[in-house]
């Protein structure tokens, strides 16, 4: 009885899994949108590996990396933007907009765990399509990932990965919550999306960058979600403490912050019935 | 016949200035609607320039490594965004509706302008006023005046200035003609925007390093390129040629989108949707 109290209660748990799942097979019938979706990342890749091709042309190696490092790394930001993790505030502010999360509030779930699950399940079948197109540019442009594989590599990347997906979750989460106060969390959204697009590496690799933005890459939330793309640079094994050190900082302090802000958004939430 | 020709010519002069009046007053009334929220109204508009000089710096840390490459420095690049911010933020800042036309369709309040007396395609295309636009087009003329500035070259103004028009027509057009799947397509807004986005992620690329096979795709059957590239192409080498392209190729789409319009509008059911526009 102890420890059978004492374990999570997973079939608490299902009921997230199944709106995951219901979110996912919806979205698969939308063909069009995985279609146009897989299209806008095929040209996009395309085009940036086009312009790296050329600005590498007449050299091997530019400050000592390699075309391959180069765009394997920036193929790692769309591995990021493929999980649609991002739109985790859209959701929100969408219902706190429309006034349906008062609707979801008086349910026996929680409403942003609720959002999330549907959010990655509805990226389910664009995320699949999107990263098999990002993979197959990135085989045919750059060519096989410039890394020794070990078996420690990939527990790395696969951290870093993992805790990276956990801080972005929490951060749009976060940035959906202060939808409660503000009018619009659109440019809030802009300006920490650009952040991370600048400091994860997006059209630059976190490699070619000056020491002092090195240093804010590492250490700022907008960066060290994206800090597995750091793993096709050869000094990736050094800076792994690091990276992953600040990855769990930034999770515990944006976590508490969203709890923190979710039951205070509660408190002033004005219910209007209907 | 030269009075009959005359009469035609002033009532299609009169026409258009009829439809730009009505599109006056749609524009005043959004821009009021706007100010109801002045928080938002100024984030969103420093947010946008915020948001845009992510692009810049990102490129200026390109260009800082790989230095000049093809004749292409920070200086182009500062050109390259204004010219794309510039004819994004006019162009959806003041016809912001053609991007809204899924949700017209959809919610069925595309009614509305049907049973408008105005010219359908300019009545959706004005009917909203996108607040983050002002955004782009204000840090775009900045960013064109630190080019000028740069190179020292006040000609250049005028040149982006006689190309302005024709790439806030192409940004239009092509967004008018992704929006039309929405006709086609049910629930089609995600899927619109992802195809806008095919178009539109490639205009903050450099156009001189692509190379030929990419750089006749990207002008002209995704005419990425001839919204930002292209026009500072024009501009540093002086090219009148190029310049008549960037116009050609404008023409042309404009024409595809009427055509894609009209043709698409067709297919339209109504939803019996009733309701009052502004």
């Amino acid at each position: 009885m102890g420890l059978k109290s004492s374990l999570p209660n997973f079939s608490r748990l299902r009921k997230y899994w199944v709106a995951a799942r219901i979110s996912a097979r919806d979205s698969s019938s939308n063909y069009a949108t995985i279609f146009s979706n897989s299209c806008a990342v095929l040209v996009t890749l395309v085009a940036l590996f086009s312009v790296y091709h050329f600005a590498f042309a007449a050299r091997p190696s530019v400050q000592g990396v390699t075309l391959s490092m180069a765009l394997w790394s920036i193929g790692m930001y769309t591995v990021y933007w493929s999980t649609g993790v991002r739109n985790v505030y859209r959701d929100i502010a969408f219902d706190v907009k429309n006034g349906s999360v008062e609707g979801i509030l008086n349910k026996p779930v929680d409403y942003i765990v609720l959002t999330v699950c549907k959010r990655l399940g509805r990226q389910t079948w664009v995320c699949i399509s999107t990263l098999t197109i990002a993979f197959i540019v990135l085989f045919v442009m750059a060519g096989a990932p410039p890394v020794d594989f070990s078996f420690i590599w990939l527990v790395e990347f696969l951290s870093l990965g993992f805790f990276g997906f956990l801080l972005s979750m929490f951060s749009f989460a976060l940035i959906g919550i202060t939808s409660f106060w503000l009018d619009d969390p659109e440019p809030v959204m802009w300006i920490f999306d650009k952040s991370v697009m600048i400091l994860g590496g997006s059209i630059v690799p976190v490699i070619f960058f000056p020491d002092w933005l090195k240093l804010l890459a590492t250490w700022l939330p907008m960066g060290a979600m994206i800090s597995f793309a750091r793993a096709f640079t050869s000094d990736f094994a050094a800076q792994f403490p690091t990276l992953l050190l600040s990855q769990l900082l930034w999770c515990v302090i944006i976590l508490s912050l969203a709890i923190f802000s979710w039951r205070r958004a509660k408190k002033i939430l004005s219910i209007y019935g209907g | 016949m030269a009075v009959k020709r005359k009469i035609i010519k002033r009532s299609f002069v009169s026409g258009v200035i009829a439809e730009l009046n009505v599109a006056r007053i749609v524009w005043l009334t959004n821009f009021r609607a706007a100010m109801e929220f002045r928080t938002a109204f100024v984030l969103q508009i420093v947010g946008m320039m915020i948001n845009d000089c992510a692009f810049l710096a990102l490129w200026i840390l390109f260009f800082q490594v790989m230095g000049n490459v093809n004749g292409w420095g920070s200086a182009q690049i500062f050109a390259l965004l204004g010219m794309n911010l510039m004819c994004y933020g006019f162009a959806f800042g003041f016809a912001g509706g053609s991007l809204w036309m899924p949700r017209y369709v959809e919610q069925g309040t595309f009614d509305g302008f049907l049973l408008s007396p105005r010219n359908l395609y300019i009545r959706t295309v004005a009917s909203r006023f996108d607040l983050a636009g002002l955004g782009d087009a204000v840090l775009g003329v900045i960013l064109i005046i630190a080019y000028a500035v740069m190179t020292g070259s006040a000609l250049s103004l005028v040149w982006f200035a006689a190309m302005l028009p024709a790439t806030m027509i192409l940004f239009l057009s092509v967004s008018v003609v992704c929006s039309t799947a929405a006709f086609y397509l049910p629930d089609s807004n995600h899927t619109i925007m992802a195809a806008f986005k095919v178009f539109m992620n490639p205009t903050m690329y450099p156009s001189a390093l692509f190379p030929k096979v990419a750089r006749f795709i990207f002008i002209v059957l995704i005419p990425s390129l001839t919204v930002g590239g292209l026009p500072v192409e024009a501009v540093m080498g002086h090219s009148l040629l190029t310049l008549g392209l960037v116009w050609l190729i404008a023409a042309l789409w404009l024409l595809l989108s009427i055509a894609a319009f009209y043709g698409s509008v067709r297919r339209y059911e109504s939803g019996n949707y009733i309701g009052i526009r502004g």
